[in-house]
């Protein structure tokens, strides 16, 4: 059994148990286990705004925490994995500047010698499990069904440091997945854009405003749903949808819907903590 | 920009070429250029040629074909074919980047290469849009060293320190293309957002011991906009499209950092950094998350499991890279 360190961040835990629940079902169905370790925080992405030293030296106390446990780190944030990655690049590859974290490490008892792999859980299942292997799992084939792919900013940038895996502009490991369970993931105007979710605590008008923009978008492709694969675009396109406009837009968590393709229970997957009601949807594919 | 002009779609399809299309022959590449002569067309449309795609052809060398061998009437800025004036900024395929140091070769999607004119900008003519937003805004920002008097001491006039040196000349490289201006995701949706480029520069000249201005250099932004610098919605795209490799990211952060210093900060962000102080993570997992977790079978988490945070954040300041 294959194991890896599950983090789960902040807003996973606390907002969105349903990724998780899934993610966890889907895991299992897989025989993978994810470990909860005991010593996480915040992968510090908020705090960059307010002194980005800190920001690494939280990022890289984390990476130390999964590091002692010797075990790679999966996250279901994309903005963990990208502000984690990013921290690791540089702890990497700038000597001077890893000198200053280990000492700031130091102080507060921990060490860290560059070891910890991070990896989005999609990233994990593209590579470690495979498109054919996810495929062959499926019971319940959403055919028939097209959905939109929401990358989200953070999964592939900044692409320097992502060894080169996938395409951070026209990207295909998600849309690859979608597909594996045989719905259509269909192309829409700037599938790219960012939900604005970051300006959500300095413009409301503004984050909410960039949502509307990449909801109008799925809609005129006709899609009949959204797959997402990041908390924050998740609080964006599913929790506040409906104060944006009449959508009626499922929008699933990418493990919500592997969940859902291989024969498990909707109840399981938390779809009820989804906003936008996926009954219709799921009815339509038997589950 | 017109509400209605086309945007790139990652499958590029072709609608409403009619006749204007052709097929590439070997060694042909099919440019789908936007064109819009406000004088005639009321919408902004694409059109599609044959250029020949010969090794080391840049995409600026096949817009430079077209004009001068099929359609005279085609407008586009350029002028160095060096990339150093950053004139010729296009966005290819859907990302923008001075189309003189752009291979073909490199950029051609599904059989073609799009070429359309910078997002975030209103559209003159074709690939020419009008910048005067972008470099309004880059000269409200004082883009110069505010160094006050000349005075002769007979000490050394400047002091500039190696480190910041190396701060200053990672910004340093910027042609002004306007790449990031029109890649950004937040100028998109509010067209008052100082954009990527304005910050560096005002970065640069905040990081430089010669300039006496400082962060009042946005002053006369922040009278206008308010919110100048903080609508950046850390999409990354601007740190991605940059044709000299500046750490735009990088330096929009620590440009925040310096209004944090002086608790300029907006209310929203303080309290996320307080809560990460204070509890080591952003949200407090509160009664109901807990029972909901539990109920769901998954892990307790336990919502102080990060005492050890503190004496990191505690520490005054922390060392700028």
């Amino acid at each position: 059994m294959k194991r890896y360190a599950i983090f789960p961040g902040c807003t996973v835990p606390a907002q969105m148990p349903n990724y998780e629940l899934s993610a966890k079902k889907v895991a299992e169905k897989l025989g993978i286990e994810l470990v909860y370790l005991e010593g996480f925080t915040c992968c510090g992405f908020p705090y960059e705004a307010k002194d980005t030293f800190k920001q690494k030296t939280i990022s890289i106390r984390n990476l130390a925490v999964a590091e002692k446990e010797g075990l790679e780190v999966v996250t279901l944030c994309s903005t963990c994995g990208s502000t984690l990655t990013k921290a690791n690049h540089l702890f990497k590859t700038d000597a001077k500047y890893r000198g200053k974290l280990e000492e700031a490490l130091k102080e507060i008892g921990f060490e860290y010698h560059g070891k910890t792999k991070i990896r989005h859980f999609t990233r994990m299942l593209y590579e470690d499990v495979g498109v054919e292997k996810l495929k062959s799992l499926v019971v319940r084939p959403f055919s028939g069904v097209k959905l939109a792919a929401d990358y989200g900013c953070h999964y592939l940038k900044p692409s320097a440091v992502f060894e080169g895996f996938d395409d951070p502009k026209r990207p295909h490991t998600m849309d690859e997945i979608i597909e594996a369970t045989g719905a259509t993931s269909v192309d829409y105007k700037d599938r790219m854009a960012c939900c604005g979710a970051a300006l959500l605590a300095v413009d409301e008008k503004t984050s909410v405003g960039m949502t509307k923009y990449k909801l109008d978008n799925i809609k005129a492709a006709g899609a009949d749903g959204m797959v997402t694969q990041c908390p924050f675009c998740g609080i964006m396109y599913d929790v506040y949808q409906a104060t944006i406009g009449a959508y009626n837009l499922p929008v699933f968590y990418l493990p919500q819907l592997l969940g859902a393709a291989f024969g498990i229970d909707p109840k399981e997957l938390g779809f009820k903590i989804n906003q936008v009601k996926a009954t219709e949807l799921l009815k339509k594919v038997g589950a | 920009m017109p509400a209605s002009m086309p945007e790139l779609t990652r499958e590029s399809g072709i609608s409403g070429l009619g006749e204007e299309d052709g097929k590439a022959m070997a060694g042909e590449v099919t440019f789908r250029v936007l064109r819009f002569d406000p004088k005639k067309d009321r919408e902004p449309h694409f059109k599609e040629y044959q250029v020949p795609n010969e090794q080391g052809m840049t995409v600026l060398d096949g817009l430079l074909q077209i004009k001068a061998e099929q359609d005279p009437t085609l407008s586009f800025r350029r002028s160095c074919r060096s990339g150093i004036c950053g004139s010729c900024a296009v966005r290819i395929n859907g990302s923008s980047r001075p189309c003189c140091n752009t291979q073909i070769t490199d950029n051609i999607v599904n059989g073609k290469v799009t070429v359309e004119p910078l997002a975030n900008f209103e559209l003159i003519r074709d690939l020419v849009v009008n910048l005067d937003p972008f470099w309004s805004k880059i000269r409200q920002i004082h883009p110069y060293n505010e160094s006050g008097p000349f005075v002769m001491t007979g000490k050394a006039l400047m002091e500039v320190c190696a480190d910041d040196l190396a701060e200053i000349r990672k910004t340093e490289g910027c042609i002004f293309c306007g790449s990031c201006y029109s890649d950004c995701e937040a100028l998109r949706t509010n067209k008052d957002f100082v954009g990527p480029a304005a910050i560096v520069r005002a970065y640069r000249f905040m990081r430089d011991p010669r300039d006496k201005l400082g962060k009042k250099r946005l002053d006369e932004l922040k009278a206008k906009t308010g919110n100048a610098v903080w609508l950046c919605a850390v999409c990354g795209n601007c740190g991605e499209v940059c044709p000299k490799l500046i750490p735009t990211n990088e330096c929009i952060a620590s440009y925040k950092n310096s209004w944090f210093e002086d608790n300029l900060q907006p209310d929203g962000l303080k309290a996320t950094a307080e809560n990460i102080e204070k509890m080591g993570r952003v949200y407090e997992l509160d009664d109901f998350a807990i029972r909901q977790r539990q109920k769901m079978g998954l892990a307790p988490l336990t919502p102080d499991n990060s005492p050890k945070l503190e004496p990191i954040l505690k520490k005054k300041k922390g060392v700028a890279k």
